[in-house]
């Protein structure tokens, strides 16, 4: 039986199938659209326009040669707020390296271009862009994706290539406890992110007894609730409410009144944006109080405000750094310095995302003028006896582990409208106010 | 003394919520009840509502309540434009097609939202006091939220049964055919409820701005909570919509107080499905 | 001229033959591009035996690409053997996948329509909320599996390979099958088909218990391939880009998800990595457009134009 299809159909579908496959082919060979490709948020309207702007080399200095850094990121998917901060945080140090004399190796000076892809927080192209970038666009270093989860991936490929990787973002402690060898954290551990909180509290307030952690129900959240709730009870206080809520919460109500029921001093934790807001709006509608809030990721937030007005004050959260922080520096810009630049660039005030961007790409940077060069175990090696202190705070790693051990999260809390930073003492630019006063 | 107080609030939180899931569903109801297209972007089109609540508080300082008449002639053009657009072409296909139209439909409201709005949370502050009865609270915007839906449901349940082109409606549900020789402009009816649908969608999203902080990326949640609640309550069934979203509610609400926040969902969805083995036209509606 | 039959027999030759080339003379980078291509292909087929085959369309497919990947980090991260390949683990992550589409089969199979789409997307959904409540398999945490296997793309990609081949085998043997004919009679007409003598019941659930090993296995290679398991992989993203790479292809055919999952997949990377921010709004625009104009995909519409020359 002679069955035929018409030459037409034939033709048009092997025609398709080879324009998908030059489509892909270029996909894959033509390079990432990224190397000097920024893209700028302006404030009035947030669609992102794309300048593609010219490194300004200063005439006289010769390059030996680029270093190239690649990393993904969250420019779409559900971090995509965290990891397009991230992502101009990047932008900027590149730019600021290219202007201020590249790096340094020997009497080699070297200017630095950046490849990055959107992995959308999603872990399906983790591995194909991990590998991407380490051997068809050959970059010299990496940072990690914004996400814990996808970490653990780019982490395993990082160890397969020997090439270093600084993790942002990924804060979850377990990462740093699978054995990795070439991956060094710039933030301070999730367990450790409600440290300050509940020193604050037992500082001032010696006879707190009893404490209510909530945490959404995912990686970084539940490490950052598992850190507090050890610390607290290794601290003698009561955890009389610890729970988790699913992820993107529409209700928190429940969960409240049983907080409310065991009265607790302070109430701590969260997840992310959405629901810390949530958190509160609804603390004041049921009128839960507690002597202390503290929210992590989302009370830093200048929206967190926007969103709650009045409501926000007495409220605290925990960061990895803040505008007002009072730093000193022996290694990069200063505080001041980095926020004008970002300003200038962006058009918006940075927050920690962006700062942290910016420093661990500003630490990798470190550690190769350290390293004197760029071989990744001699990198790596150099990470371990270093000891900075940057506009972003301390830098100091475990050099077994790579974990982070010096770096300190700074409290914020909310006062008439405006952020400040209350905690360590040192750093601080206002005093905390505690109690706080009932809704 | 003080377990009795939680046990209230608990009823309370949960038929407040359950209000919400049943005002967020209704649309739902309608659009999936009538046409048998599976919108996968309902989740979507609240956000949308819910972004235009906020910024017409943002900008004009508009009460929601307000907005709410806003929303009923932006959603009765959204609604004509996707059901000429996308809608026509999928009512009466494979369930396989309306389910990947509406989804690449949510991909590029989502994406839309998040390039023209970004991804920041946003909120309205509390517009209405909560009322104390004894140690209980009942909070504001969600009381208000609930009686919005109440009203919506009951304005549907009154189309659908009493007006003529109520039964045009039902008429076509039984037997499109039938109905298009007893005179009905099928087509006609078809559109009318796509807008309605999202008519009622809008004014949910603008509630649910009232109540609860949202992002672009929440619509999935509402999506997939209101799929829930309509098989629940009966296709078509604006009461069984209601009266689904309230049986949702207060069963999450008690799982997260005496178990765990964590699992509630996990227990909402096994009812659902223990639901649709046993009776799958919905509790609420009578079996034909 | 070429028949239909001859197109599929050559191109699954085809990409079989080039897919295992690739692991030998490809880059490191092309070969992980491949990896994760092969991925969704198998995921493809898989979905194939349930939806394609018989019409009902399961929209929590991604429970048991879960349930395959936990069960497989379960294992390793809780049974010592250093002698036994990790992969193996995966095996028998099918196989608790498919117990599992066994136990719910009987009671959802029943439903039709959508209220079957929104039952599997329940279970779906209820799954990942209860596992990531269960500490023992690592709850909110996920399970990292770095201590326990090393990355390494070459086995992943033979284990992947292999799958394939078998999962294409099957896919033919249930076509030319009785088994195949009565599936596909159920799509075209479930209460004719009874009363052929067809029994219904069990046809479905064999279809959704195969369907649930090949999405098993796949989870659990695919979770020791990137060293870390979490609610992430039942996901209703991945039940979708599933359904939609058999649709783009063809549903029911065996050419079909070949062609409609590396459509998917090229598209998707080439949206993804030449448009950061606008990737999603291409994408589902792309998606509107053929699911409206071309809905039997790609084999659907050769398979109907030869349909119509035979009626010459």
């Amino acid at each position: 039986m002679n069955k035929a299809i018409s030459r037409l159909t034939a033709i048009s579908v092997i025609i398709i199938v080879i324009l998908a496959i030059i489509a892909a082919y270029f996909a894959f060979y033509g390079g990432a659209p990224t190397t000097t490709t920024v893209t700028t948020l302006t404030t009035t309207s947030a669609v992102p326009t794309t300048t593609t702007v010219t490194t300004l080399t200063t005439t006289s200095i010769v390059y030996a040669g680029t270093i190239k850094v690649g990393f993904t990121t969250s420019v779409t998917g559900s971090l995509s707020v965290e990891g397009t901060r991230q992502l101009h945080g990047i932008q900027l140090w590149q730019e600021w390296v290219n202007t201020h004399g590249g790096i340094k190796i020997g009497n080699k000076i070297y200017n630095v271009s950046l490849v990055y892809y959107d992995d959308q927080s999603s872990k399906d192209n983790v591995v194909a862009f991990y590998e991407r970038l380490i051997t068809t666009d050959k970059v010299d270093f990496l940072i990690s994706p914004y996400s814990s989860g996808l970490a653990f991936t780019a982490a395993a490929v990082a160890e397969k290539y020997h090439k270093v990787m600084v993790a942002t973002g990924a804060a979850s402690d377990s990462i740093f406890q699978q054995g990795y060898k070439y991956t060094v954290q710039l933030y301070t551990p999730g367990s450790l992110y409600l440290k300050s909180t509940i020193d604050l509290l037992l500082t001032k307030d010696p006879n707190a007894k009893n404490i209510a952690i909530i945490y959404e129900n995912e990686i970084f959240a539940a490490s950052v609730a598992d850190g507090a709730k050890k610390y607290a009870e290794s601290k003698g206080l009561n955890v009389v409410y610890y729970d988790k809520y699913p992820s993107n919460p529409t209700d928190l109500s429940s969960l409240l009144t049983v907080i409310k029921s065991k009265n607790p001093d302070a109430i701590i934790g969260g997840g992310h944006f959405a629901d810390g807001v949530l958190l509160i709006k609804q603390a004041k509608q049921l009128n839960v109080n507690a002597k202390l809030f503290s929210i992590v990721v989302a009370a830093p937030e200048d929206k967190f405000r926007d969103a709650l007005g009045a409501d926000a004050n007495y409220i605290m959260g925990p960061s990895q750094w803040e505008p007002d922080v009072k730093y000193t520096v022996n290694y990069g810009p200063s505080v001041s310095e980095f926020i004008n630049m970002y300003v200038k660039r962006f058009n918006e005030t940075p927050t920690y995302h962006s700062a942290g961007g910016f420093a661990a790409a500003l630490v990798l940077q470190a550690a190769i003028e350290k390293a004197q060069s760029l071989d990744s175990d001699k990198v790596r090696e150099a990470f371990n006896s270093l000891d900075l202190k940057t506009f972003f705070g301390a830098f100091k790693i475990d050099p077994t582990t790579g974990l982070q051990i010096a770096h300190q999260m700074i409290l914020i809390q909310w006062q008439d409208g405006k952020k400040y930073t209350v905690w360590p003492p040192e750093a601080a630019s206002r005093e905390p106010i505690y109690p706080k006063p009932s809704w | 003394m003080v377990i009795d107080i939680v046990f209230l609030q608990t009823l309370v939180n949960g038929l407040l919520q359950g209000s919400i899931y049943g005002l967020v569903a209704l649309g739902l109801t309608l659009i999936w009840g009538v046409m048998r297209v599976i919108n996968l972007a309902h989740g979507e089109f609240i956000i949308l509502g819910a972004y235009t609540a906020f910024w017409m508080f943002t900008l004009y300082s508009l009460q929601p309540l307000i907005s709410l008449l806003i929303g009923i002639p932006l959603g009765f053009l959204i609604g004509i434009v996707i059901y000429v657009g996308l809608v026509k072409r999928v009512v009466n296909g494979p369930e396989l097609s309306s389910l990947l139209v509406f989804f690449g439909l949510s991909m590029i409201l989502q994406n839309l939202m998040l390039t023209y709005w970004t991804a920041d949370v946003r909120g309205l502050p509390i517009l209405y006091a909560s009322i104390n009865i004894g140690s209980i609270t009942i909070v504001g915007d969600r009381l208000m939220a609930s009686v919005i839906a109440i009203i919506l449901s009951t304005f549907l349940l009154i189309l659908l049964k009493y007006t003529y082109f109520g039964r045009s409606i039902r008429a076509v549900v039984q037997d499109t055919d039938a109905a298009m020789l007893m005179g009905v402009n099928v087509n006609y009816i078809y559109a009318m409820s796509m807008s309605i649908g999202i008519i009622l969608t809008f004014l949910g999203g603008i509630l649910i701005a009232l109540t609860t902080p949202f992002t672009p990326y929440q619509g999935g949640i509402y999506t997939l909570y209101s799929f829930l609640i309509v098989v629940l309550g009966g296709l078509g069934n604006p009461l069984g919509s209601l009266f689904g979203g309230l049986l949702i509610g207060i069963i999450e609400s008690y799982t997260a107080t005496y178990w765990s926040s964590g699992i509630s969902p996990a227990v909402a969805f096994l009812l659902l499905l223990l639901v649709l083995i046993i009776k799958p036209e919905g509790i609420f509606s009578r079996r034909r | 001229m070429i028949n239909l039959k001859d197109l599929t027999t050559l191109s699954i030759i085809g990409f079989l033959v080039i897919s295992l080339l690739i692991l030998f003379i490809g880059s490191q980078s092309l070969i992980a591009f491949f990896l994760t291509l092969l991925e969704l292909l198998i995921l493809a087929y898989s979905i194939n035996i349930i939806t394609g085959l018989t019409g009902y369309v399961d929209f929590g497919h991604a429970v048991f690409y879960g349930i395959g990947a936990y069960t497989t980090a379960f294992l390793i991260v809780n049974i010592n053997t250093t002698s036994v390949t990790p992969y193996l683990f995966s095996l028998i992550g099918g196989l608790v996948a498919a117990f599992f589409a066994l136990l719910i089969g009987a009671p959802v199979l029943r439903l039709k329509g959508a209220y079957f789409a929104i039952a599997t997307l329940s279970v779906s959904e209820a799954v990942k909320v209860i596992v990531s409540n269960i500490s023992a398999l690592g709850g909110s945490y996920g399970i990292p599996l770095a201590r326990y296997v090393s990355y390494d793309v070459v086995s992943a990609y033979l284990a992947m390979w292999l799958t394939l081949l078998f999962t294409i085998v099957l896919a033919i043997w249930i076509s030319n099958s009785k088994f195949g004919y009565g599936l596909r009679a159920i799509k075209e007409d479930e209460i004719a088909a009874n009363v052929m003598g067809i029994n219904t019941s069990l046809y479905k659930l064999m279809a959704y218990v195969l369907s649930a090993l090949v999405a098993g296995v796949v989870g659990g290679i695919s979770g020791i391939l990137y060293v870390y398991v979490s609610t992430e992989y039942f996901k209703v993203d991945i039940s979708v880009k599933m359904l939609v790479s058999m649709m783009l292809g063809g549903q029911g055919t065996i050419l079909g998800p070949l062609i409609g999952a590396i459509l998917y997949y090229v598209i998707q990377y080439t949206l993804v990595t030449s448009y950061p921010f606008l990737h999603l709004l291409i994408f589902g625009t792309i998606l509107i457009i053929i699911v409206l104009f071309i809905p039997e995909g790609l084999v659907g519409i050769i398979k109907r134009r030869f349909k119509q020359l035979k009626l010459r």
